[in-house]
């Protein structure tokens, strides 16, 4: 079924290219929710409700872009509105009870490619994980990140240094990735 | 987002790799959704998933019901069980080690899955097929396998990587505790008919442990013996995920650490561990990440708990106003009638039981369980040393009317020289059912509300009833109503530990009914207050 179809279909209210439309974003859209929620049932919790959001809302879509960005636009501020109801989220926020937090690099789990490096970002602290995932994941700017969480911009900025070293230094201890920075690539790619 | 130009190769990285990633959602997850949009369709989905239950239900019954009567009618025997029979009269047999020790027949399948696909799709049905097909496989044409063996009698499953050593009776040692491995193989495995697994038990003196020897072996034509060793077995119950990506590095560590195995061969094994093909990891990712079980729907929602909550009985002691004590004019015609109502000492009292409390949503937990409870409390009196007759104040519960009965006491109301305490006690069992609130709180510590009723059963107690003029009290336990309805209301904190949380807080108890029956012309409630201590364990 084409995009288009489906497009037509969803607007009927029809079940199946409703269905369709499901089947072919919910699995990349599932491993966004993963890496903003807490677990996998967190994540499909997340991913429900933004799919009944885009099936209810999708007389707004205006064609003015790829339809995939704009479901994940819709699955991501799902995820943000999930992530700002828990308290601790808005504590995550707060830079310096977020740099006492200690990563177990053994809890990393050693199965390879796009999922070990989604399991590294996961193991970091939330507030962290989420400004990460917003800016270098999602391509959102600071600014605008600043506004979903409620943050000021300054403060997505820093959270998103310690985050990205964090990251790196943890990638690096599982050799996932190579210093010197300036040359960052995949073991793996290499070996 | 005119930012979106990834100057640093890290951001890349990350970029491609997120973008990569894939999980596949449950179906529930759908049909949430479905029910959602289209909620006139609601009846058709949940009949249609009745009907299907149901289907799977009668075919999983009919599935262990046949290969039971198989295992009997073939007269197997401990030692070599039949797994089961495939279509074509293939058979397959199980190593006692796989089963358990008890002599009851089992009902347990065998299948056997190619390790090496090319897609992901591809990849779900195998996993599919894995779960849901009783009957054994040998499809694989590629260089390694899984097996995977369901025991019903047990629900414990047990997974095998296993890969073709191609020498004869040659097999790793393994022990029991080790999960899932490397898969390694250059040769090819099983594409024949006939697979038999066998297994010895060594007991090691040395190291005072058991280690199995399994070796598959697959009889082509009833003649030539492939020898096929076992990487790894893992055992888990059927609803408990397993991380399989931590059990491969477990089994990793463990085949490099082993000591009872020729160095170069694990030397080979590890080497031909990292030599995975692309469509292995690919493979293993997948499996990894697909292949467990379904959590029911249940865990980590229900919680077990057992409490102790110490405190004090307290009671309102009231007329009862129904008895009209004016048509009994010998009540208050008598001598010292008018004396104040008896007064009393609250007393210690404790409630103990266990239940269970199941998560309806994040903040509400719905309870139930059993309590013994015991309430008391003291009465002061003066003891008479010899009985002296009175009156108790009863109802006819025929006609309403109050009457008076005669009964001799030998404690009183009135002031004297020896002073003491009698007590009122009853012996309780309560189901208590009601709801808690989770008013805050973080990872480690949360502040609920709570509340319910307990249907209450009196065992027994000491009633000591004050008598028509109040002048003495007269002991009377079958006076005790038997049914009560009791009500509770508690705040508590659970405080998260390493496996239980333990839990604290002021419970107060009240009684709906009175302690007496509707014969006695008086009403008492108890209240019980206290602090209700429990230790909370999630199931």
């Amino acid at each position: 079924m084409t995009e288009e179809l489906m497009l037509a279909g969803c607007l009927k209210n029809n079940a199946a290219s409703q269905e369709a439309l499901y089947n072919r974003f919910s699995p990349r859209m599932l491993g966004v929710c993963y890496r903003f929620g807490k677990n996998r049932e967190d994540a499909e919790d997340m991913l429900q409700e933004g799919f009944i959001k885009v099936f209810t809302q999708i007389h707004q879509y205006r064609n003015e872009g790829a339809l995939e960005g704009w479901i994940r636009r819709i699955i991501v501020h799902t995820c943000i509105n999930n992530l700002k109801k828990n308290k601790k989220f808005a504590d995550s926020l707060d830079i310096i009870h977020a740099k006492s937090i200690y990563i177990n690099e053994e809890l990393i789990p050693s199965i390879m490619q796009a999922k070990q490096v989604v399991e590294c970002i996961r193991m970091l602290p939330i507030g962290y994980r989420t400004v990460l995932n917003l800016y270098a994941v999602e391509g959102y700017p600071h600014k605008e990140i600043a506004a979903m969480l409620d943050i000021e911009e300054s403060t997505s900025r820093s959270q998103y240094t310690r985050a990205k070293a964090m990251l790196e230094d943890i990638l690096v201890k599982k050799k996932i990735i190579q210093k010197p920075k300036d040359r960052i690539s995949l073991v793996a790619a290499q070996g | 987002m005119e930012h979106k130009f990834y100057t640093d190769d890290f951001e890349r990285l990350l970029k491609e790799k997120s973008d990569e990633f894939r999980m596949y959602p449950s179906k529930r997850v759908w049909y949430s959704i479905y029910n959602d949009l289209h909620p006139d369709r609601k009846w058709p989905s949940i009949a249609v998933t009745l009907v299907l239950v149901t289907v799977l239900f009668l075919i999983g019954y009919w599935n262990n019901s046949n290969n039971i009567s198989e295992n009997l009618a073939a007269g197997t025997t401990h030692s070599n069980k039949k797994i089961a029979a495939d279509p074509s009269g293939k058979t397959t047999n199980l190593p006692e080690s796989f089963l358990n020790t008890n002599n009851q027949a089992h009902s347990t399948t065998g299948i056997i899955a190619p390790a090496s696909v090319n897609t992901a799709n591809s990849l779900q049905n195998n996993q599919q097929e894995t779960v849901a097909n009783p009957q054994p496989q040998f499809t694989g044409t590629a260089n390694t396998n899984v097996v995977v063996i369901n025991n019903a009698s047990n629900k414990k499953r047990k997974k095998l990587l296993i890969t073709n050593s191609g020498s004869n009776n040659k097999g790793n040692k393994l022990n029991e505790d080790f999960t899932i491995a490397v898969i390694t193989s250059a040769q090819p495995v099983i594409n024949a008919n006939n697979v038999t697994i066998n297994t010895t038990k060594q007991n090691d003196a040395n190291s005072n442990t058991t280690t199995d020897t399994v070796v598959i072996a697959k009889t082509q034509n009833n003649a030539e013996k492939v020898n096929i060793d076992i990487i790894a077995i893992s055992e888990t119950e059927g609803s408990d995920e397993v991380d399989d990506a931590a059990a491969a590095n477990k089994v990793n560590n463990s085949l490099q650490n082993k000591t009872d195995e020729p160095a170069a061969a694990v030397k080979k094994e590890s080497k031909a561990g990292n030599q995975l093909s692309a469509q292995d990891k690919s493979w293993m990712e997948h499996y990894a990440m697909y292949n467990k079980p379904t959590r029911k729907k249940w865990k980590g929602r229900l919680s077990s708990e057992v409490f102790l909550t110490p405190g004090v009985t307290l009671r309102s002691f009231y007329s009862n106003t129904s008895v009209k004590l004016s048509s009994v004019p010998s009540a208050v015609n008598m001598p010292g009638a008018g004396t104040a109502m008896p007064g009393y000492t609250p007393g210690l009292s404790f409630q103990t039981g266990a239940g269970i409390s199941y998560a309806a949503s994040k903040n509400i937990r719905v309870k139930a369980g059993v309590q013994a409870s015991f309430t008391n409390y003291a009465i002061p009196v003066t003891d008479i040393n010899h009985p002296v007759l009175t009156t108790l104040t009863l109802n006819n519960l025929n006609s309403g009317y109050p009457y008076l009965e005669s009964r001799a006491s030998l404690v009183a109301n009135v002031p004297g020289h020896n002073n003491k305490k009698v007590h009122n006690q009853t012996s309780q069992v309560s189901i208590p059912v009601g709801m808690a609130l989770r008013l805050g709180g973080n990872s480690k510590v949360e502040w609920y509300v709570a509340g319910g009723v307990q249907p209450t059963y009196i065992m027994g107690g000491k009633a000591y009833l004050v008598s028509s003029d109040h002048n003495n009290f007269v002991s009377e336990p079958s006076m005790l109503r038997k049914w009560n309805m009791n009500g509770s209301a508690e705040t508590y904190i659970h405080y998260k530990m390493n496996g239980f949380t333990l839990q604290a807080g002021p419970e107060l108890r009240y009684q709906f009914f009175s302690n007496y029956s509707g014969r006695y012309s008086y009403s008492e409630k108890l209240y019980n207050a206290g602090i209700k201590l429990g230790i909370v364990k999630n199931l």
